[in-house]
């Protein structure tokens, strides 16, 4: 215990040095070059002196990027003359690294925050919070790491940022097919509805005579700031379904299942229609809307919607929905209101879609009805099936292994490819979606109650399973 | 007079031609066990589900304490259907209540065929009981700022379960217990919506006689504790006749005979209903 605490304290100040090393090597960037600096370097050469101010400029624009390419020059060339020490060299790998060392000292924090935490006496469930805490933060700092490394185009990046959007869309969808049982199909109408909110909220008033040139700048003319947007999105999703539940949410299995379906195409052709034009912008493309440039933006605003559901669903509201889906004629005769919860469910499970929606706006920088398909829910419900109905992890984890086959793993199969000269057969475009589909049938195939089934990823997941062999055996 | 605690009046429920309940009435009083009896397919569940809000019965009327709980008379298609009695007796009368709403009232059932919820543990089945009489809000719920409540909730399940004997079992799945301690589970969680009135449906089905007599000393016992108005349906004689006040016994769906159990014993319609015409 006392181990724990002492480990704790020297992580947090282990963290703090790493962070004002850190932030040091970000603000005095110019002050080091003149460290280096020969003594007499004005009257060395133009040429360097040259060299030195396109660093100090490009530092000064705030550009990390080019002030990194042009410090690497500088160092590069003129080594020989400058003074470089030992420490001169620790600020240059900090400026260098400074996102990957941030992340590592917030990571640091937390953990030795957490530790303390775990070695004060008490509060069992403390404990276990501080824990996910760490496996949390862990996952953040690994990410934000992972981007800075890779570089913000790479296709790990991409694969993260959809990969997190459509974990949310999932959640959402599990809320209701696998937590409440109500088999619907709306996710894509849902998701349309908070992306084009978000959308037609958020364009800056200046661009909207060009994005809205066939309807004369359109007739929303002010801008919500970006955050508020999102959240509009999701409540105009939610209002949506609220409208649509009080007929659908009387129908039962199959028949919801396909007049849900029905809605989210409907929403989708009125989102078209050229009477709207003004405000939809008809058919044509919505863009030049704010997006996010870091991975943190949606894993930020997607952990937060994650966290609430998973909340909610530990509620006691949440039992009531695991109460219907189990067995509804039980469910109302202990006095739960069928209709209620499953409007509740329904309008918050199209909430976090429209939040889902705004997000995916985002990230693919347009926004058009007509990619809302069908096949776009289907998409989510076979994440949620892979996942496991009833699994928020098994949603989540599903999302990032759905994106990251069907947009990166699998992309080879696309080109041709010949090895000597074989020319491997069967490989072209298109190919790629023939081997995710058999890959998804094994998949299914192997895991009939998807991945996760309906247990959770948590720490106590092997122990109770150990528990019960010894039992049993 | 005082009120009933349940009173059924002129009840009947007919499915397409077919009257399953025909013209019953009945009452309840404070603090009693009564019994439904009659053989199978007599219409015992049916007049159950018509207290309840599952069925809307056909005609007639059901009052609770006094107040009027469901009504109806033969509206549509069954203007022309129907074949009870008292057609024009509730003619202004329609009046439905869905069983969430009833149970809200005070009145909690058990069922014929178990109905637990599967996929959750011992305590989660009771839990979900409780959720009825919540005062905190979706929002209030998620955030956790009903923690005092929360707490209330999971003492009051932990008090049912210890009262029925299940507090060592309420991390198990409500689906691993054996038959007669689901059945346990089942009662726990319907005391679990505080009701006044109880309707079990065959609590003893599938039971051992040992299991019966047990079942017999623990309703009485919940009776006593909780202040509890009993109305069962029972198969099992002997549990009814050990523990019913009256019983009131239907055959295709009309009220054959009436009483205390010694007198319904010996009742000659009760005893050809359960045994058949005796042919000579």
């Amino acid at each position: 215990m006392k181990m724990k605490r002492v480990i704790g304290i020297l992580l947090i100040a282990a963290a703090i040095a790493l962070l004002a090393v850190t932030l040091s090597a970000e603000g005095m960037l110019d002050e080091l070059l003149q460290g280096m600096d020969p003594q007499n370097l004005a009257a060395q050469d133009a040429k360097m002196l040259k060299a030195r101010d396109r660093v100090l400029d490009s530092f000064a624009e705030n550009d990390r990027e080019k002030t990194l390419r042009n410090l690497d020059k500088y160092l590069e060339n003129y080594e020989e003359v400058l003074t470089i020490s030992s420490a001169a060299r620790m600020e240059v790998f900090a400026y260098r690294r400074s996102p990957v060392l941030l992340a590592a000292a917030a990571f640091l924090l937390v953990l030795g925050a957490a530790l303390i935490v775990q070695s004060l006496p008490g509060r069992q469930k403390l404990h276990q919070v501080s824990t996910y805490a760490i496996l949390i933060a862990a996952l953040y700092a690994g990410v934000y790491i992972a981007e800075n490394l890779a570089g913000a185009s790479s296709m790990l990046v991409m694969v993260l940022k959809k990969g997190v959007i459509y974990a949310l869309i999932a959640v959402s969808m599990n809320l209701l097919n696998g937590f409440t049982g109500l088999f619907s199909l709306g996710q894509a109408g849902f998701m349309l509805v908070g992306a084009y909110t978000y959308a037609i909220f958020s364009i800056p008033v200046a661009d909207r005579a060009q994005v809205y040139q066939y309807y004369a700048g359109g007739i929303v003319q002010f801008q919500l700031p970006v955050l508020v947007a999102i959240l509009l999105g999701g409540i105009a999703a939610a209002f949506f379904a609220w409208l649509v539940g009080m007929p659908v949410l009387r129908l039962k299995s199959d028949y919801l299942a396909i007049a849900t379906l029905g809605f989210a195409e409907i929403i989708r052709a009125v989102f078209q229609y050229d009477g709207f034009g003004p405000v939809t912008n008809g058919s044509n493309l919505l863009r030049r809307f704010p997006t996010f440039d870091t991975v943190l933006y949606p894993f930020a605003v997607v952990g937060v919607c994650i966290l609430l559901i998973v909340l909610l669903i530990h509620s006691t509201y949440g039992r009531a929905f695991k109460a219907i889906r189990d067995d509804e004629v039980a469910a109302e005769a202990m006095g739960i209101n069928l209709f209620q919860h499953k409007q509740q469910a329904f309008v918050i499970s199209s909430f976090f879609a429209g939040i889902g929606g705004a997000l995916l706006a985002m990230y693919q920088t347009t926004v058009q009805a007509s990619a809302f398909k069908a096949s776009m829910t289907y998409e989510i419900l076979l994440i949620v099936v892979i996942g496991g109905m009833g699994s928020v992890s098994g949603s989540v984890l599903a999302s990032f292994l759905f994106v990251a086959s069907s947009e990166w793993w699998l992309r080879f199969l696309d080109s041709p490819m010949t090895i000597g000269s074989f020319q491997v057969p069967l490989l072209r475009s298109g190919f790629r979606m023939v081997v995710f589909s058999i890959v998804i049938m094994l998949v299914v195939l192997r895991y009939r109650q998807g991945i996760m089934g309906d247990r959770e990823l948590n720490l106590g997941l092997f122990k109770p399973r150990r528990k019960q062999e010894e039992k049993h055996g | 007079m005082a009120e009933h605690v349940l009173e059924l009046n002129d009840i009947t429920m007919q499915f397409g031609g077919v009257v399953a309940v025909n013209n019953l009435s009945m009452y309840v009083d404070k603090d009693e066990i009564v019994a439904l009896i009659g053989p199978n397919g007599a219409g015992k569940t049916t007049a159950f589900n018509c207290v309840t809000g599952v069925y809307r019965p056909t005609n007639g009327m059901v009052r609770y304490q006094g107040e009027k709980l469901v009504a109806n008379h033969p509206t549509g298609k069954m203007k022309n259907l129907y074949a009870g009695e008292n057609k024009e007796k509730y003619v202004s009368e329609t009046l439905v209540r869905t069983p969430d709403k009833i149970t809200k009232m005070g009145i909690a059932r058990t069922f014929q065929n178990i109905r637990l919820f599967k996929t959750q543990t011992v305590l989660e089945n009771v839990l979900i009981a409780t959720h009825l009489h919540r005062t905190s809000n979706l929002l209030t719920a998620t955030l956790r700022l009903n923690a005092a409540e929360e707490k209330r909730m999971r003492e009051k399940a932990m008090f049912l379960l210890d009262q029925v004997g299940l507090a060592e079992e309420k991390d198990e799945k409500a689906t691993s217990l054996p038959y007669g301690r689901q059945r346990r589970l089942e009662i726990a969680r319907a005391l679990a919506t505080d009701p006044k009135l109880l309707l079990l449906d065959e609590p003893a089905a599938g039971m051992n006689p040992q299991e019966t007599d047990e079942l017999a000393a623990f309703i009485r016992r919940i009776r006593q504790d909780f202040q509890l108005t009993i109305f069962l349906i029972e198969h099992h004689m002997d549990l009814v006749m050990d523990i019913s006040d009256r019983i009131y016994v239907i055959d295709f769906g009309r009220l054959i005979a009436t009483g205390l159990p010694d007198e319904v014993q010996d009742n000659p319609d009760v005893i050809q209903a359960y045994l058949g015409v005796d042919e000579e």
